[in-house]
């Protein structure tokens, strides 16, 4: 798992200037790279574009809204969808309530135990859903499994394996010490220091972390039609087996809906590398003037 | 030592009927390459003689790489040949012309032991494994790191992994040596050493080798002869006391080693007049009209120097260089100059001390001066 | 007396001490105790429950059961569906990571990477959605081909068949598969090319004694974690087969949905024992091949 961990090596590709070499190294032609890149073009995108005309098809390959009017009117997908939101909600407030303090804590205090949390949280990534559903149902009073408290708290564990890794790296970026040094001497004990110094400055991340973990939640067929919870996508599921262009107008949109989000977290990203500097620089300002001596001691 | 490795390479490596050193004539003929708008390349053309060792030196972006690169194959001719053993190489690709390479660093296969790495070029040319592990081993023996046959590249040191992309360069017995700026990437300690040792390697071994560096010391200690490249082309070549000594321009008078500008003023009898003094000029120097102003320049062992209360000259910086010492003057008119001493004669001459410089002829290089 | 009291002094410093040491590991308890009771009870209580009968004896009837038959059957399918899924997309993965490497446009890099984030994490009933859409019997591709004079349909296509799942889950194991790969495509040193090249070896032979053996603990780390991910995957397979095609997760939500025999109600548990069991399988395997490919890591 752990070889997993994606490794950035700016600019190892080519040393110097771009140039037009014979031998350009282990790359592809223009030709080859295009063909490539068309064709996995057209099976990524027919898919989506298929849908989209499907949902708005009506009789004899006209275009029609009727499935997405039958739809504005439909009481029980408008219910199920609450109930996701309810659930998605309650599994990112956790997700962060968990979760930001023990990679927190662990970068500050167990340094060494880092790499063994990561792989941890990774361990949801190989223990199947179904299994731990079957487990559920084997180890929990029949009354905490059919609540959807219950869902929202497996969710989080479901997730950890994204969310976790966006709030770790957002810690790992952070001069822990500094700033944890700099709120203790401000006066501040361990928890205001949490909270008034560290969560500023992770704001953004856990903000990413909170948007994984709830289109994560709000995409999820598999435990909450086996724990028998009508959730969107379960009522999504139902639609489908009648209406299959009414199901899939809800798919498009709740597939536009995800995209967008999620389009909108990597772009977020993407500003907040770019913006890093500044953001530590200020971190650092805010922090800067009294710890002067507690930094000189750590170093 | 010496001599038992001399043996193994006369042993590692052919040598013809008479005895001779392998080592064939490479050739660069009127290359030119563009990298956009920007001539990497200008007309240059070069000839290397066999077993000759010649250092290409130059500022970066000069071209220096871009012309071992189009020996190599590694970069196309937008004009021009290339020619290795009087064969134009130009249309060949770079796996069919029998080179040898190596890189300023990471070039190693990561995947492959030093061993395996020195033993590639055997593989790809279906030597079975038995012979490919004994000239493999023997290779890394001429270059030292038989101990470390087994450790794979991220184990090795920089200077280790330099070693043993030598060695996977000479298994193949290539036709002419690459190296494009080996040492760049070490310690100085650890590149003088190693520079030294490639040039006794080549020098057994008998190949053709072309050295790139922008490093004018490593230029001038290895290579038979040297090349000052800019802007694409070899403003000169030669061998490196006749480029140290006798530079064709002035370019190559300032990039190769330390010299001081003066301005001065052509008088008859073939001389010039500077700080004050006549020097006489090379008869090829000698072609100013008497009274027109000149540059003339000078290297810092060109100076008699002395502690002198009286002396036009002030000291601005000193540094010690082992049995020399440099000393940084400023003179009147604003003009300072590099001169330098042997150190035992410096005494008590410091930043501030006056000194009188006088320069002594013949100058480096003398050019024209428009300013006066 | 003095002794006595050195003594009596010193018991508790060294508790203290202990303690001290432990304190840090007291932040990480709610963490830890999350786990496991979220995902080890669980898990715990399917591994138990496997080798009980319903009168809570211990037996291997779960097990036994859970190896013949339908079940048995589900299994052939599944490992064949992961094994096929898992592998087409490795190669199509890396390939289309080596092309996107080759661009030089950083924007078309950029989008490519944010929209496999997308892709990768668009499993279940969207997916299942579009796939019928475009290619079920009245999907706008085949209806196109059709119109064409090419129906699939006609020629042993079928996208509810086993093939159909292996189209549909590459569509999010491939973005996988490049997300872990385009960093290690582009950490391919060019200068590793270009010696290879020098010592006489041409694209091809660069490629497989150079470029392949670099990537190969990525490569196979990357294999290894597709599988399981299709190994897995319930939602897309219940959407587009109605549990048409018997594949072990969907026995086990057959199971959990009340379908059971009397006398089997633990069979799931065996099943889901058996899934973990080639969970791990796999990534023992993975463990050792990585220890030959990875050997020149640190």
């Amino acid at each position: 798992m752990a070889a997993l961990t994606i490794r950035r090596r700016a600019g190892a590709s080519g040393a110097g200037p771009a140039r037009r070499a014979t031998a350009a190294g282990f790359r592809f032609g223009l030709p080859l790279r295009g063909a490539v890149l068309a064709l996995s073009a057209l099976y990524f995108l027919v898919p989506l574009l298929a849908s989209g005309r499907f949902a708005l098809e009506g009789a004899r390959g006209t275009w029609t809204l009727s499935a997405v009017r039958a739809l504005a009117h439909d009481g029980a997908l408008w219910s199920s969808l609450l109930l996701s939101v309810e659930i998605a909600l309650g599994a990112a407030a956790i997700t962060l309530a968990l979760l930001s303090p023990t990679s927190v804590w662990v970068n500050l205090r167990l340094p060494r135990l880092r790499r063994v949390l990561e792989g941890l949280t990774l361990v949801p990534l190989v223990v199947p859903v179904v299994v731990v559903v079957l487990g559920l149902y084997g180890a929990f009073p029949p009354a905490f499994v059919t609540s959807p408290a219950l869902l929202a708290l497996e969710y989080v564990v479901l997730a950890m394996p994204y969310s976790y890794r966006v709030i770790d790296g957002a810690v790992q970026s952070l001069d822990l010490h500094t700033l944890t040094d700099a709120g203790r001497t401000l006066g501040g004990g361990w928890v205001q220091t949490f909270f008034r110094v560290l969560l500023p400055q992770l704001r953004t991340s856990l903000m990413s972390a909170a948007f994984i973990t709830i289109a994560y939640c709000l995409g999820e067929f598999a435990m909450a039609s086996l724990l028998g919870f009508t959730t969107f996508p379960v009522q999504l599921f139902q639609i489908g087996t009648e209406q299959i262009d009414e199901a899939t107008a809800v798919s498009v949109f709740a597939l536009l809906l995800v995209f967008l989000l999620l389009a909108t977290l990597s772009l977020l990203g993407g500003k907040r590398r770019v913006a890093r500097g500044s953001i530590v620089a200020g971190g650092d300002g805010t922090a800067a003037e009294p710890p002067r001596p507690a930094r000189a001691g750590r170093s | 030592m010496t001599g038992t490795i001399v043996e193994q390479a006369t042993t590692l490596f052919d040598q013809d009927a008479a005895g001779a050193r392998r080592g064939v004539r490479v050739e660069l003929v009127d290359c030119v390459r563009y990298f956009g708008s920007v001539a990497a390349l200008d007309h240059l053309s070069l000839a290397i003689e066999p077993g000759e060792l010649v250092a290409l030196l130059g500022p970066s972006g000069c071209g220096k790489t871009t012309a071992l690169r189009a020996l190599a194959g590694l970069e196309q001719l937008d004009g021009g040949m290339v020619r290795i053993r009087d064969v134009d190489v130009t249309r060949v690709p770079t796996h069919r012309r029998e080179l040898g390479m190596v890189f300023q660093a990471y070039s190693l296969f990561p995947s492959m032991t030093a061993i395996d790495n020195v033993g590639f070029g055997l593989r790809l040319r279906k030597v079975r494994a038995a012979a490919r592990r004994r000239r493999a081993g023997e290779l890394l023996e001429l270059v030292g790191l038989s101990a470390q046959a087994g450790r794979f590249p991220h184990e090795l040191s920089g200077g280790q992994q330099q070693r043993v992309a030598l060695a996977r360069a000479l298994a193949v017995e290539p036709r002419v040596l690459l190296l494009d700026e080996p040492l760049s990437a070490l310690d100085a300690k650890v590149r003088a050493q190693l520079r030294d040792e490639i040039r006794r390697i080549q020098l057994e071994v008998g190949i053709t080798t072309l050295f790139v560096t922008h490093d004018q010391e490593e230029a001038l200690s290895i290579a038979d002869r040297l090349g000052v490249m800019a802007h694409g082309r070899l403003e000169q070549i030669g061998t490196p006391d006749e480029v140290y000594a006798r530079p064709g321009n002035a370019f190559v008078a300032s990039f190769v080693g330390s010299v001081s500008s003066l301005p001065g003023t052509a008088v008859p009898g073939g001389m010039v007049e500077v700080l004050g003094r006549r020097i006489g000029l090379r008869p090829e120097q000698d072609v100013f009209l008497p009274g027109s102003a000149v540059h003339v320049l000078l290297r810092p062992e060109s100076f008699a120097v002395r502690a002198d209360p009286l002396g036009r000259g002030i000291v601005l910086r000193r540094s010690f260089l082992g049995p020399v010492m440099r000393l940084a003057v400023a003179l009147p008119g604003e003009v300072e100059v590099e001169v330098s001493l042997e150190a035992a004669r410096a005494g008590e001459i410091g930043a501030g001390s006056a000194v009188s410089v006088e320069p002594l002829g013949p100058p480096l290089f003398v050019t024209g001066r428009d300013d006066a | 007396m003095r002794r006595t009291g050195a003594a009596s002094g010193q018991v508790p410093r060294r508790g203290a001490l202990r303690l001290r040491r432990l304190a840090p590991f007291a932040g990480i308890v709610p963490f830890l105790a999350y786990l496991v009771l979220f995902l080890g009870v669980p898990s715990a209580s399917v591994v138990a429950a496997a080798f009980e009968d319903p009168q809570g004896r211990l037996t291997w009837g779960n097990l036994h059961l859970a190896l013949q038959g339908t079940y048995l059957l589900s299994f052939e399918k599944s490992l064949e569906l992961s094994a096929w899924s898992a592998g087409i997309s490795a190669v199509a993965g890396t390939i289309l990571a080596v092309a996107l490497a080759s661009s030089t446009s950083s924007t078309l890099k950029r989008l490519a990477t944010s929209a496999s984030a997308v892709f990768a994490n668009t499993g279940g009933l969207p997916l299942a959605f579009a796939f019928i859409a475009s290619l079920g019997n009245f999907g706008v591709v085949t209806r196109v081909l059709a119109g064409l004079g090419w129906n699939p349909y006609d020629h042993g296509f079928d996208l509810y068949t086993l093939t159909g799942l292996v189209i549909v889950y590459c569509y999010f194991l491939v973005p996988l598969m490049v997300l872990v790969m385009l960093p290690a495509v582009e950490s391919l040193r060019r200068e590793w090319f270009e010696a290879a090249s020098i010592l006489g070896a041409r694209r091809r032979d660069a490629w497989r004694h150079v470029g392949v053996p670099a990537l190969a603990p990525q490569l196979l780390a990357a294999t290894m974690v597709l599988f399981v991910d299709a190994f897995a995957a319930y939602a897309t397979a219940e959407a587009l087969t109605n549990g048409a095609i018997p594949l072990v997760p969907i026995q086990i939500g057959t199971l959990i949905q009340g379908n059971v025999l009397a006398g089997q109600q633990n069979v799931g548990d065996a099943l889901g024992l058996a899934m973990i069991l080639v969970v791990a399988a796999s990534a023992l395997a993975y463990a050792r091949l990585q220890r030959r490919t990875a050997r020149w890591q640190r």
